[in-house]
């Protein structure tokens, strides 16, 4: 203490008012540049989450489980049998610790055109076939948190969307359209189910020659709505925001002589189309974080030579951890926001992609942890059994 | 009370033996409905085939020939079309070749340029490759294979060489990729505008490969429309190495894919690579050919210039000693001697195993009809293997035919029956066995024997 000059045990009080003053002042300025951030930073809900997700053999897929990390081996969970070199077609998400998937049955003596439904209990490992006439080449959809299946079914020209009750298995025919067009001799246009609404209705794109529409069909009156013309050509990898009011995709637009894809956001509340317009050269598979409005999407950027996925929403707008060459395509994000699965390609375009990885950022370190590049996969989702 | 209750259980009774038959006839619908689906030209059976060696030199060389329609020049079952080049207003004929690369590479993705099943050994004998939609052989030809072509609903002999031998195979899928480039421009689009759509040019068969398949457009069952949103986007090119799934592309990918990287067996590649290019799915002219309001016959606003840059393949014929071996010049043979069948229990199968030989070169489908319905022949087609393939499975020597005597459909207690066996690739005469069955047992129903 003798040291402490004793003026200072005078001036103390001050000092400590000033500082508060400062920190106080401080914070004030910088809180409209972290208002829009704060809003958007995840809470983690301390759950263990792994990726879900499967590998490409020629006669089998097989499902693995893997920790965000990385740190440890993936887990193999089940190996698939079906028709050679004809990966399943695996729905989005886990729900009730269950997948779904379509695969052709392995001695297909009918058609590639027809796959058998199933779900997998991630838990138990019980597979449950559920309709064998399922459409291999559109994925399943889960509705009602995991109680039903959404599949579609084609007969030559005839497309239906039928529902499937996991517990009852009464399936219902909720759209049923031919695209057969007499003097065309040819066969074009067909329906791709995107989700569910807030009303419970189920929205699924068509395709015709005038291009693609989105739609809205109610489960009980099976009453159709055309809601929007989504573009005069092929739209795509639709995504229904968390809150269901908002409606992302994809549709290709002329930039610098080029035709490339762009994400459009169609609010289904206002009936508001708004594209994304950014310094992105391409974008792809635009998907939403949840429990946010925020959208991700994949992106090259020629301004700052960036392949980095980006976060937007209409006051935010954030850049995920870049790749060292190549672009990101988002694909899945965990239920709070911290990890989103991607695949990195190592390409200079959509139409050059290179070879591609699957990959996880952890958007709470800014981590990037490589799975798998050696095999084709694909991304079933997030999943977590606390 | 009783009476109340025999009523109640009568229509127990009956509600339970309606819902029998209902059940029994749906299913015999069902099953009647599933063999219809699988039947095409053989029906049941499945041919049997000759597997060449692993190497597919035997494959490569056949494509080579027919991709100049070398094989069968004058066989018009079998022959290439003339080709057809030219812009949509002046098309003319010239001749001209199917690039044999692209041929290879189309028989990889079908079959992975085999002519029989997986359990059938290298340079040996097996059932012929048919798939669910009737596809037949390396080339899985379908088209003509569906139903029996010939008289009495029986196959046809194109059908049964198209079936059994790898050659004709080979030049039925070759002479349908050549039809497929010929629709155009009256029911399929031109690529090439620009190059006087030459068939020499691989990119200018981007159209023709995507119809091999089926010229299918987005959203339809089995599309091959490389904008469909089905398909990933992007999608790593396919690499023709089986780390991909097929589902993942349009078919004309998966056959631009294996051309850019030929598929190696026992450490050598089946072909030269060629880096053929796609159309630029992000040009706008392209991407406006490709529009869903374009996509209907006679496809005129599809036409598009060569993809860039665009690769002419050098003709690669075999010499005529070569095509002599894969054609050959079978000499069919089977013993005309007449059989006799005895049968002294009706529900006993009796048969006699009539072999069927080539004494010549290359191979010999064989064909056999009965004129008697009790006569059942296992199989109807098949090859006999000649002297200078090898050939390692026991199959190649035991190469016969069966009949077998169907007693229920037997007309008397002494019945004849004449078995033709004929060739329709070499040039020997028919030959016909009298099979005579003597049934020794008493029938009862009206039309079976009966003991004399």
């Amino acid at each position: 203490m003798a040291f402490i000059p004793r003026s200072f045990n005078k001036l103390w009080p001050k000092f400590i008012v000033i500082l508060i003053c400062i920190i106080v002042l401080f914070g004030l300025l910088l809180l409209p540049l972290t208002w829009s951030n704060l809003k958007h930073v995840f809470t983690s809900d301390n759950k263990n989450y792994s990726l879900v997700y499967s590998v490409f053999h020629e006669q089998f897929d097989e499902i693995y489980l893997s920790s965000p990390e990385g740190d440890s081996p993936p887990r193999l969970l089940a190996q698939i049998g079906r028709f050679t070199s004809h990966s399943i077609t695996l729905g989005n998400g886990i729900y009730k610790n269950k997948i779904t998937y379509i695969a052709v049955p392995t001695k297909s003596n009918k058609s590639t055109l027809l796959g058998t439904l199933w779900t997998l209990d991630l838990t138990t490992g019980e597979r449950t076939a559920l309709a064998t006439d399922a459409d291999p080449t559109s994925s399943p959809q889960w509705l009602d948190d995991g109680d039903t299946l959404l599949y579609k079914r084609v007969k030559i020209n005839h497309q239906e969307l039928i529902t499937i009750n996991l517990e009852s298995r009464i399936k219902n025919i909720i759209f049923s359209e031919s695209f057969a067009k007499s003097g065309y001799g040819t066969n074009f246009g067909g329906v791709y189910p995107v989700g569910q609404d807030t009303t419970n209705n189920i929205i699924f794109a068509k395709l015709t020659s005038s291009g693609t529409d989105v739609l809205a069909v109610d489960r009980i009156t099976k009453d159709t709505t055309n809601l929007f013309h989504a573009s005069n050509e092929f739209a795509r990898d639709f995504s229904l925001s968390p809150g269901k009011t908002q409606l992302s995709y994809l549709v290709a637009m002329e930039k610098f002589e080029r035709l490339n894809y762009q994400t459009v956001i169609y609010n289904l509340s206002s009936k508001k189309l708004t594209t994304y317009t950014s310094d992105s050269y391409e974008q792809f598979s635009p998907k939403w974080v949840p429990r946010t409005d925020l959208l991700s999407i994949g992106q090259i950027n020629m301004k700052n030579r960036s392949g980095a996925v980006i976060l937007f929403s209409e006051k935010f707008l954030e850049e995920l951890p870049p790749p060292k060459r190549g672009f990101d395509v988002p694909i899945s994000w965990s239920r709070d926001g911290r990890y989103l699965s991607i695949k990195n390609y190592s390409g200079t375009s959509g139409l050059q992609p290179g070879s591609s990885s699957l990959m996880i950022i952890d958007r709470s370190l800014g981590t990037r942890t490589l799975l798998e590049s050696a095999s084709e996969t694909t991304i079933v989702g997030w999943w977590s059994n606390d | 009370m009783t009476r109340t209750f025999l009523t109640k259980l009568r229509v127990s009774i009956f509600f339970i033996l309606s819902l029998v038959f209902s059940c029994t006839v749906f299913g015999f619908l069902s099953h009647w409905d599933i063999e219809n689906t699988s039947a095409c030209a053989f029906g049941v059976y499945r041919p049997a085939t000759y597997e060449g060696a692993e190497d597919r030199t035997l494959y490569t060389t056949a494509i080579e020939a027919a991709s100049t329609n070398r094989l069968f020049p004058t066989d018009n079952r079998f022959s290439l079309d003339i080709l057809e080049q030219g812009d949509r207003y002046s098309r003319t004929t010239t001749g001209g070749h199917i690039p044999a690369t692209l041929i290879k590479a189309i028989a990889w993705i079908e079959t992975r340029m085999t002519m029989a099943t997986k359990s059938t050994m290298w340079s040996g004998v097996g059932d012929s490759t048919i798939s669910f939609d009737c596809g037949h052989g390396i080339m899985q030809v379908t088209s003509g294979m569906t139903t029996p072509l010939g008289v009495d609903n029986q196959p046809s002999d194109t059908q049964a060489l198209t079936a059994t031998h790898f050659a004709y195979n080979i030049a039925r899928g070759v002479k349908i990729l050549g039809s497929k480039w010929n629709n155009a421009p009256e029911s399929a689009p031109i690529m090439g505008t620009d190059t006087n759509s030459s068939p020499e040019i691989i990119e200018n068969w981007y159209y023709a490969t995507w119809a091999y398949n089926g010229f299918t457009g987005a959203g339809s069952s089995s599309s091959n429309h490389p904008l469909d949103p089905m398909f990933p986007w992007p999608r790593t090119p396919y690499l023709c190495n089986g780390s991909q799934s097929h589902n993942q592309f349009p078919y004309q990918e998966l056959v631009w894919g294996c051309i850019k990287n030929p598929p190696s067996v026992s450490g050598s590649t089946l072909w030269d690579s060629i880096p053929a290019s796609l159309p630029d799915l992000n040009n706008p002219n392209v991407r406006s050919a490709l529009a869903p309001s374009n996509f209907f016959a006679p496809y005129t606003n599809m036409d598009l210039i060569t993809p860039k840059p665009s690769h002419a393949e050098s003709i690669s014929s075999p010499a005529e000693n070569q095509i002599q071996v894969i054609v050959g010049s079978p000499i069919f043979s089977a013993s005309d001697r007449t059989q006799t069948i005895r049968i002294n229990n009706p529900a006993a199968t009796m048969w006699v195993d009539v072999p069927v030989k080539n004494f010549g070169t290359g191979l010999s489908t064989w064909r056999a009809k009965s004129d008697s319905g009790f006569l059942q022949l296992s199989p109807p087609t098949g090859i006999a293997v000649g002297s200078d393939y090898e050939c390692n499975s026991s199959l190649c020597a035991k190469n016969s035919l069966r009949i077998e005597v169907n007693p229920t459909l037997l007309p008397g207690s002494y019945s004849t029956g004449t078995v033709t066996i004929w060739s329709p690739n070499a040039t020997t005469d028919p030959i016909k066995i009298q099979i005579n069955v003597l049934a020794d047992f008493e029938l009862t129903f009206p039309g079976s024997s009966k003991k004399d």
